[in-house]
């Protein structure tokens, strides 16, 4: 039926017998037997297969192979990176000389890859959020399960040949690693193993969690190999690619650097496989383990035909230079870790402040008293710069690809933030930027890059969990709580984090002028939250109003003197409300439309910019989109959806001449980010065509946008 | 496209598959249908937002021998159209080379919605 691997003796034979003390304490009775047959047939300490590497292969399907396993090919080696840096996840995404080996060439690439820049710097902000640099994780079948793969060099007692010496200080760094089965690793895993929550270790694993995503949190590696070899019915290169493109999103969400690998064998007839990893590699930038390569000097390209007619298992030999090659392969990107000038030194991450702990003083980074006096004036905001940050949906799940930064004059887009991360707001001097990975709230200097955990216990579900407060500069935000959620303010002059409301909020929409706009309700499991009351509280914690939103829409535009909504009556007819607070006074705006998708408030605290969208009723078909600027003092309306047909989210410039405008266009084939400038002086749209990088299958979108100078 | 005709084909079969009458019937169902490798039974017994997932889930049975022992579901809360269901029981898989692996059942929570009228699984914790 499948081609399932089997540890036999003769996969055990390459290895070193002194690794037996350690595997008999772990592994099963079976495997003990096999492991004393080794240990008599005689395998001396340090011996392995020979490692004679001739330099070609007739026999290859690539015909003449250069085995050399860390010097690229001439063409390769004309790339200053090794792999190039023009993928959609690398800090810079400017037109480059892109010399890299393409995918179908991946016969070519070099056994051992190098690092890229963009992946240096997710290793940075991984680390700096928590991520051990001396660990690794292991994603996969009976193929890399330590039997078979890395376990000896986890013996205490193992000893690296004289050839590998240069190793030794690798083979220290990741001491425990290698013999660590993880959470995600075991004979018969396939990819949809690994992504079902079914299959988590209860034990260990969060509800709802996958095995992947538990050993990912569980061990905190700054590398993940993804290998999954195992044939089974119905595995093709397509569904290998979803899989493994999910993988790699996933890792790099957590500032992990994905290792792919490419398989000995070719079982599926056309190495489409193969292609399609490489493919992976080759689109996100990231490290491809060319094992395929590194067998192809081994008698019959380290296939054992002896052990199954389809060319599944490897042999010995190729179980060695499995190892071997991984070694170095790690070898080879701490190197390029180490000794890339590219990083920045990132600042340390503090303890983790938890909001229920002591105060902590270390923890306050931002003295926005002392830099705002140097924020730079702009004369005109339309030359200036967007930051935002990059949705996708895919598998019912959003993934975050990262925070971005464009100059509107070059408009060249840098990703400044990992993929994961999620923007949440803009210091009130432009010089930080506030943002959350999963559970982790940070804050991030833009100049230098430098993160600061400001909480590990953020209430992610949120879709508004923390807001950075205009006038008083302090951070409110929502943690964890029992099964619900604590909402703190988090002073950055003291570093303190003081509960403010205790049961009940589920988003914080509004912070400025001394006043907290937040809403209660509840959340469920899967992650849709109901607002049921808004509160206007002021900064000591006092209630200064509520509302309830019953069948009444909520809008995100809420002011310290505000309460705005939207009503669709019982006839369809849709109105935008603006009521003060003090006088309970209404200014009301009547649509033809749908809904309200967004609204911002200008400058100037009069006009409001607001997004519609014409849906067919039954359907759900986007037929349209309008876009209107609502005078709030004279209740006039200004329709303004000539200068663009698609706008979706808003963001008003800080001079109230322009509105950055984003949407997401469908083409059939794919998604696509829209994200344009509206001039309102000279009224004309110019729209950023460098987001086509972002083209999806799969929905992607702009989340958050903001300014900045 | 591929994946809209695929569901498609399933959602005709929901018939000859038979509407679960209760959340634990739909939950019981759903393990089942993967015990057994059947991944239309367990679409069948998903909730819309589920099927996707479903199929993956099953996809994920494939390679294994599996049998489920002392299946036992009970609805540990019920309002209106939505349910919570606790199981118990163990999933014993068994692969080629001999590495033996058991999944207990017990300690999660199965979310079931009543869809169309009738009772679907639609995910779990």
């Amino acid at each position: 039926m499948n081609g399932g691997c089997a540890v036999t003796n003769d996969s055990l034979m390459p290895r070193n017998q002194k690794l037996l003390g350690l595997q008999m304490s772990n592994r099963s009775t079976i495997t003990t037997f096999i492991i004393l047959l080794v240990f008599f047939s005689g395998v001396s300490c340090s011996s392995r297969p020979n490692s004679d590497k001739p330099a070609l292969n007739p026999d290859s399907p690539a015909g003449d192979v250069n085995t050399n396993l860390t010097e690229p090919d001439s063409e390769q080696a004309s790339s200053p990176d090794g792999q190039g840096q023009s993928d959609p996840n690398s800090n810079a995404i400017t037109p480059t000389l892109d010399n890299r080996l393409k995918p179908e060439d991946w016969r070519n690439w070099p056994v051992i890859p190098t690092l890229s820049p963009a992946m240096v710097k997710i290793y940075q902000q991984g680390t700096a959020l928590g991520n051990r640099e001396n660990a690794f994780s292991k994603i996969g079948d009976c193929q890399i399960i330590p039997d078979v793969f890395l376990g000896q060099f986890d013996n205490p007692t193992f000893i690296l040949p004289e050839d590998m010496s240069d190793l030794q200080e690798t083979l220290d760094r990741f001491k425990g690693s290698f013999g660590r089965e993880g959470y995600a690793l075991k004979g018969g895993f396939v990819f949809p193993t690994v992504f079902s929550p079914l299959r988590a270790d209860s034990s260990v694993c969060d509800p709802g969690e996958t095995p992947f995503e538990c050993e990912l949190r569980v061990n905190k590696p700054s590398f993940v190999l993804i290998s999954m070899e195992f044939r089974y019915d119905g595995r093709t290169a397509e569904t290998h690619e979803r899989y493994l493109r999910q993988a790699v999103e996933y890792a790099l969400s957590r500032g992990i650097i994905p290792i792919v690998a490419t398989k000995a064998d070719n079982f599926e007839g056309d190495y489409s496989l193969n292609l399609t990893t490489a493919e992976i590699a080759y689109e996100y930038n990231i490290p491809l383990w060319n094992y395929w390569r590194a067998v192809q000097h081994l008698p019959n390209h380290g296939i054992d035909w002896d052990r199954d007619s389809y060319g599944f298992h490897v042999t010995p030999a190729a179980w060695w230079e499995r190892s071997e090659t991984f070694l170095r392969v790690l070898n080879s990107l701490t190197k390029d870790i180490q000794s890339s000038t590219a990083i920045e030194q990132p600042r340390a991450a503090t303890e983790t402040p938890r909001p229920d702990d002591e105060v902590s003083p270390e923890t306050a980074i931002i003295t926005s008293d002392q830099e705002a006096a140097a924020v730079e004036i702009v004369e005109d905001w339309g030359s200036s710069r967007l930051i935002f940050d990059i949705k996708r949906r895919a598998f019912g799940d959003s993934n975050y690809l990262g925070i971005f930064v464009t100059d509107l004059v070059t408009h060249e887009i840098e990703q400044i933030s990992a993929a994961g991360s999620r923007l949440l707001g803009v210091s009130p001097d432009y010089r930080y930027l506030l943002a959350s990975s999963d559970k982790s709230l940070f804050t991030m200097q833009l100049s230098s890059r430098a993160t600061q955990e400001i909480s590990s216990n953020l209430f992610s579900t949120s879709p508004a969990a923390a807001v950075w407060d205009k006038t008083s500069n302090d951070i409110y935000y929502l943690a964890n709580s029992g099964q619900g959620s604590k909402l703190y303010r988090y002073q950055l002059t003291s570093g303190t984090h003081e509960p403010l409301v205790d049961d009940g909020p589920v988003a914080i929409l509004y912070a400025d002028n001394g006043i907290i706009v937040w809403g209660e309700g509840s959340c469920s499991a899967f992650g849709d939250c109901n607002i049921e009351f808004l509160h206007w509280m002021d900064n000591s914690g006092s209630e200064v109003a509520k509302k309830t939103i019953g069948e009444l829409i909520l809008l995100p535009c809420q002011t310290d003197e505000d309460y705005v909504y939207a009503v669709r009556d019982e006839n369809e007819g849709l109105s935008f409300h603006v009521q003060s607070l003090e006088t309970s006074q209404e200014a009301v705006f009547w649509s033809l439309n749908t809904e309200y998708a967004d609204c911002s408030w200008g400058p100037n605290g009069k006009d409001i910019a607001v997004t519609l969208i014409d849906r067919g009723w039954y359907s759900g078909e986007l037929y349209g989109y309008h876009f209107q600027i609502l005078h709030t003092d004279d209740n006039k309306v200004s329709d303004m959806s000539f200068l663009k047909d698609l706008t979706y989210q808003l963001s008003w410039s800080p001079d109230g001449r322009y509105i950055a405008s984003t949407g997401t266009i469908d083409n059939d084939q794919f998604y696509e980010i829209d994200l344009s400038i509206l001039d309102l002086e000279n009224l004309k749209a110019t729209t950023l065509n460098q987001l086509k990088d972002f083209q999806s299958e799969n929905f992607t979108a702009i989340d958050r946008l903001y300014w900045l100078p | 496209m591929m994946v809209m005709v695929l569901l498609v084909i399933i959602s005709g079969t929901l018939t000859a598959c038979g509407p679960a009458s209760s959340p634990a019937d739909a939950v019981t169902g759903y393990l089942e249908a993967l015990a057994e490798n059947d991944q239309s039974s367990a679409v069948a017994n998903s909730c819309a937002a589920w099927e996707e997932q479903a199929l993956a889930e099953g996809a994920s049975f494939i390679n294994v021998k599996v049998s489920l022992d002392d299946l036992s579901c009970q609805v540990v809360d019920e309002t209106g159209s939505q349910s919570t269901v606790a199981c118990s029981g163990k999933y014993k898989f068994s692969y080629d080379a001999g590495e033996d692996q058991e999944l207990d059942l017990s300690g999660r929570l199965f979310s079931v919605i009543k869809e169309n009228g009738e009772w679907r699984m639609c995910g779990y914790q």
